[in-house]
């Protein structure tokens, strides 16, 4: 009965987020309206963690065998892939590599130099009102 | 016959979460890329459909009762999103920032490599949300005019790559801080990145979690831009 109840709640916002998806002037899937919607409602106490939690890590801890049907489509386009499967094999590799290298580099040289301004500010002085100096 | 039995929707069930199975079992014994329980179920599901000569409509009579289920695994997203956030908090500069940027630069790449071989509108739009978790690519592809399913093999390709190369290149650029590891991985190469991010260390685990889903988050907002800059161009 707990198993239905929590798949109750994500098949209710679910349905809520496909509504608001046709209602909504620009393209957004309704699975992540659905999803943004959950997230208020658990940060605002809407409902409870433990009203979702099982059915739902059960969900997304076994996400992968959920894309097998979408994948198996893949038989009835090889047509197009056929005619492009090398450049495709390029893009993914070329734009996978320099998403991960760019995106690394940037967060660490972020939080470094935000350590390095927290260091600094600490080593700062205090000015004679008890306040820190920080230009 | 043969067709008559596989339009039941138990077949499809069935010849896919056991060819699944089957895969788990030669990933742990032999952990390369082919034998990722998802790689694995795709591929010999189509050889058998191919060999059997069992339309894809059939075997989606079954199908698509696993297909429903993307929604609300999606939806529960938020689960994770809301139990990582206090990491969020700590690190919201540098998280959001580099995913943005990345995010931007992953469509700029796109779309000029797609220029670069000439591919068509369609095949742009397919390719525009590779670097998102598939139930959100899936929806993203879709909203644009993309092939659904192409866009399923590319975000895998993408994840189990991803998985394979990260760790090097954090060596070769020395990204040592565990937290741009993380975002890295979750925001490059969705879930199978994290699944790899998860035997790094647990802060990466989880970093790379939320980014799955600031990314598709991203992806999403950004979505009205490509397709802009998708009719700009194709």
């Amino acid at each position: 009965m707990k198993i239905i109840k929590q798949l109750f709640w994500l098949f209710t916002f679910s349905f809520a987020g496909e509504v608001l998806s046709y209602l909504s002037p620009v393209a957004v899937p309704g699975s992540v309206l659905g999803m943004v919607l959950m997230f208020l409602a658990l940060q605002f106490n809407w409902i409870k963690m433990e009203q979702v939690e099982e059915a739902g890590e059960w969900l997304t801890n076994n996400m992968a065998i959920l894309f097998i049907p979408a994948g198996v489509g893949l038989m009835t386009n090889f047509g197009i892939i056929s005619s492009v499967w090398w450049q495709l094999l390029i893009v993914v590799f070329v734009s996978t590599t320099l998403m991960i290298a760019l995106v690394g580099v940037t967060v660490q040289a972020i939080i470094r130099k935000a350590h390095k301004k927290a260091a600094q500010v600490s080593e700062t002085p205090l000015s004679w009102k008890g306040e820190r100096v920080v230009d | 016959m043969i067709e008559e039995l596989a339009s039941n929707p138990f077949f499809g069930i069935i010849l896919s979460v056991s060819l699944y199975l089957i895969g788990q079992r030669l990933h742990k014994r032999w952990p390369i890329p082919l034998f990722t329980p998802l790689v694995f179920a795709i591929i010999m599901t189509i050889v058998i459909l191919l060999t059997l000569n069992i339309p894809y409509a059939s075997y989606f009579n079954g199908g698509q009762y696993i297909n429903m289920w993307i929604t609300p695994a999606t939806v529960a997203l938020a689960i994770k999103l809301k139990k990582n956030i206090e990491h969020l908090k700590k690190n919201v500069t540098a998280i959001l920032s580099g995913i943005g940027i990345g995010v931007i630069f992953h469509t700029v790449i796109i779309v000029m490599l797609s220029l670069l071989f000439q591919f068509n509108e369609e095949l742009a739009a397919t390719l525009f949300p590779k670097s998102v978790t598939t139930a959100i690519a899936l929806g993203v592809s879709e909203s644009l005019g993309g092939i659904a399913s192409l866009t399923v093999a590319v975000v895998v390709f993408t994840g189990v790559l991803g998985a394979v190369i990260g760790p090097t290149l954090f060596n070769w650029l020395n990204v040592t801080d565990p937290v741009a590891q993380g975002v890295a991985m979750g925001s490059g190469s969705h879930a199978m990145g994290t699944t790899k991010a998860i035997e790094m260390g647990d802060v990466q685990g989880a970093m790379s979690g939320l980014s799955i889903v600031l990314t598709g988050i991203a992806v999403v907002i950004l979505a009205p831009f490509g397709l802009m800059l998708i009719q700009l161009f194709f």
